[in-house]
């Protein structure tokens, strides 16, 4: 049997996560604003902000921030002043890196938090499958007719099995400590 | 052992924002939406793949059951669990001590790994008493996986932390010693190594307690004659009273070591020792000797100091009290509460010898601030000294045990004034 040590985060961590979580928040916000450059789109901004900083303070209320950020990436994709995918996609990006902040911040609230490395590197890994996925979906969503809905579904289909095997591709174990 | 699912919060988060991307684009028409929800279903699929680990298991293990207040004791945590996964653990809800390594907490969060893994940690004696040491929780999570376990994999043993030892010189004496071999001086004659008196030769009478000298001035044999040596009862009477707080508990620690102290010295004299404990929680030992007396004693000591730590181990005794007639009764209480000094004056007037060891805790009082707080002090010093008179007026001889010099000053005292006592009832035989 091995021995081991617990991994201790440093004083502060969470601070410092929390912040780049706020700071992720409101650059993705002002894209969005920018991109949209409507007052809607400024208000919208703003509460997707604000709902960033509540998660903070209630993670239980992540899913609130993740869904405002769709919507209003979604506000940019439709409509008559419609907005490019790829100039959308930092935004979705943005609202994705959000979200994975805010959870390892929420879990570094806790009795012994771990250093949040490879959180984060995981996060890092969690913001590319959301951009390939949107992309690739855009893309085909850009196929007219039924031809598209199609493409949707098969490359909706596609993401989510290769996020599945990406996960699967095996996790590298941890080094004994003598 | 029954494992709890833990979601994390971004589960839900892009299972909502996936499907719902995708019944937008459904309902509306447009693909676009789907676009903005397939990476979160992706997402969320990821994160489901890497299932929680199931077969959790784990054992607490100290290296030693009983301490010593103040010492360090070590202990050893296995765990183990199936596959790899990033997995804290945490020994919650101990009593009685204090973290040593890891501090301030005894919890570990292991880097992402496989099972089984040795755990150490060390843990100081604080306060005395048998002390539950909690329940060790696990919890533990795939790298990347959404979806985590956490379980009560084991329960801590109980340590029992003994009273710090205090030295005692001298013994109080019991009122009317057994016929058990011990060193206390019987008011009976008999054989001995202590002189007792010298009387005329009976018929009987062993050759070798002639007294040669005598019988040569008075021309007629003497024999000299010795106090046998026996053995006593003593019942150390505790105040298991305490007020809420560090203050109260250190009252009953202080209290505690002393009949821990009192106790000790008498058994290892092969004095029966009995312990009665009255207050918020109750015991009652009768009186018995050798080591299984000490061991009886500790116990109920222990539990008595575990009770002040934890509400759940307070007790009420159901057993008949028994106070043998030659017993000594001891109490030990802070005068707090009026119920032990009345007690030992019920013991009084049934003609028990009795005693008290008043505990001082006036350096536990809060620090005085204003003038209702410094008269509240002195009405309570004051009572006190009442209580004590009241003892003392009805035979029952008192001294205060110091918390810097201990007890031993107090046994003196009391061994002095019970000593005269006893003389005078010899007398009167």
């Amino acid at each position: 049997m091995r021995g081991a040590v617990g991994l201790r985060a440093q004083p502060g961590t969470r601070a410092r996560v929390g912040a780049a979580t706020l700071a992720a928040g409101v650059l993705t916000g002002l894209s969005a604003a920018g991109l949209g450059a409507t007052t809607n789109h400024v208000w919208g901004a703003a509460g997707y902000v604000g709902l960033v900083a509540f998660s903070l303070l209630a993670p239980a209320s992540l899913w609130a921030q993740v869904v405002a950020g769709q919507i209003m990436a979604g506000a940019l994709l439709l409509g008559a002043d419609a907005t490019p995918w790829w100039l959308v996609l930092p935004v979705v990006a943005g609202v994705v890196a959000t979200a994975e902040l805010a959870s390892i911040a929420a879990r570094l609230d806790v009795v012994v938090p771990r250093p949040p490395s490879t959180d984060l590197r995981g996060a890092f890994r969690s913001v590319l499958v959301a951009a390939v996925a949107f992309a690739t979906v855009a893309l085909a969503a850009g196929l007219p007719g039924p031809a598209g809905f199609l493409a949707v579904a098969l490359a909706s289909l596609a993401c989510a099995g290769a996020a599945i095997l990406l996960m699967g591709s095996g996790t590298p174990t941890g080094e004994p400590v003598p | 052992m029954k494992l709890r699912l833990r979601i994390d919060p971004r589960l839900p988060a892009y299972l909502l924002a996936g499907f719902g991307g995708l019944v937008a684009a459904i309902a509306t028409g447009q693909p676009e939406l789907a676009a903005l929800g397939a990476p979160f279903i992706a997402l969320a699929a990821m994160g489901m793949r890497a299932s929680p680990p199931t077969d959790l298991g784990g054992e607490v293990v100290l290296k030693e059951a009983r301490v010593i207040e103040g010492d360090l004791v070590e202990g050893t945590i296995e765990l183990e669990w199936d596959g790899d996964a990033e997995v804290d653990a945490i020994l919650t809800a101990w009593r009685g001590v204090q973290a040593d390594d890891p501090a301030p907490e005894i919890a570990w969060a292991l880097p992402n790994g496989a099972g089984p893994v040795r755990l150490t940690f060390r843990l100081k004696a604080e306060s005395w008493g048998v002390h539950d040491l909690g329940i060790l929780w696990v919890r533990a999570r795939r790298r990347g996986g959404l979806v985590g376990v956490e379980a009560k994999v084991a329960p801590a043993p109980a340590l029992a932390v003994l009273p710090s030892a205090l030295r005692l010189d001298q013994l109080l004496k019991p009122a009317e010693p057994r016929a058990v071999s011990g060193m206390h001086l019987s008011s009976l004659r008999g054989q001995g190594t202590d002189f007792a008196e010298l009387r005329p030769y009976r018929p009987g009478d062993r050759l070798r307690d002639l007294s040669w000298g005598t019988s040569a001035r008075l021309g007629e044999p003497w024999v000299t004659v010795h106090h046998p040596e026996r053995t006593g009862t003593v019942v150390l009477l505790l105040d298991a009273s305490f007020s809420d707080g560090s203050a109260g508990v250190e009252a009953l620690a202080r209290a505690a070591r002393a009949a821990w102290a009192v106790a000790s010295a008498h058994v290892s004299v092969q004095d029966r020792v009995g312990f009665l404990a009255t207050g918020r929680t109750a015991a009652w030992v009768a009186p018995e000797g050798g080591r299984r007396a000490r061991w009886t004693l500790i116990d109920e000591l222990l539990s008595v100091g575990g009770a002040a730590e934890n509400e759940t181990r307070r007790r009420r005794h159901s057993k008949r009290v028994v106070m043998p007639a030659d017993a000594l009764v001891v109490g030990i209480t802070s005068l707090r509460v009026p119920a032990v000094p009345t007690e030992l004056l019920h013991y009084r007037r049934a003609g028990h010898a009795t005693a008290a060891l008043v505990i001082d805790t006036s350096d536990l009082l809060p620090a005085v601030e204003g003038l209702g707080a410094s008269a509240a002090r002195r009405i309570w010093l004051r009572q006190r000294d009442i209580e004590v008179s009241r003892l003392e007026r009805s035979g029952v001889p008192t001294a205060l045990v110091d918390p810097v010099a201990g007890v031993g000053p107090a046994l003196s005292s009391l061994r002095r004034r019970m000593g005269s006592t006893r003389v005078a009832s010899a007398w009167a035989h």
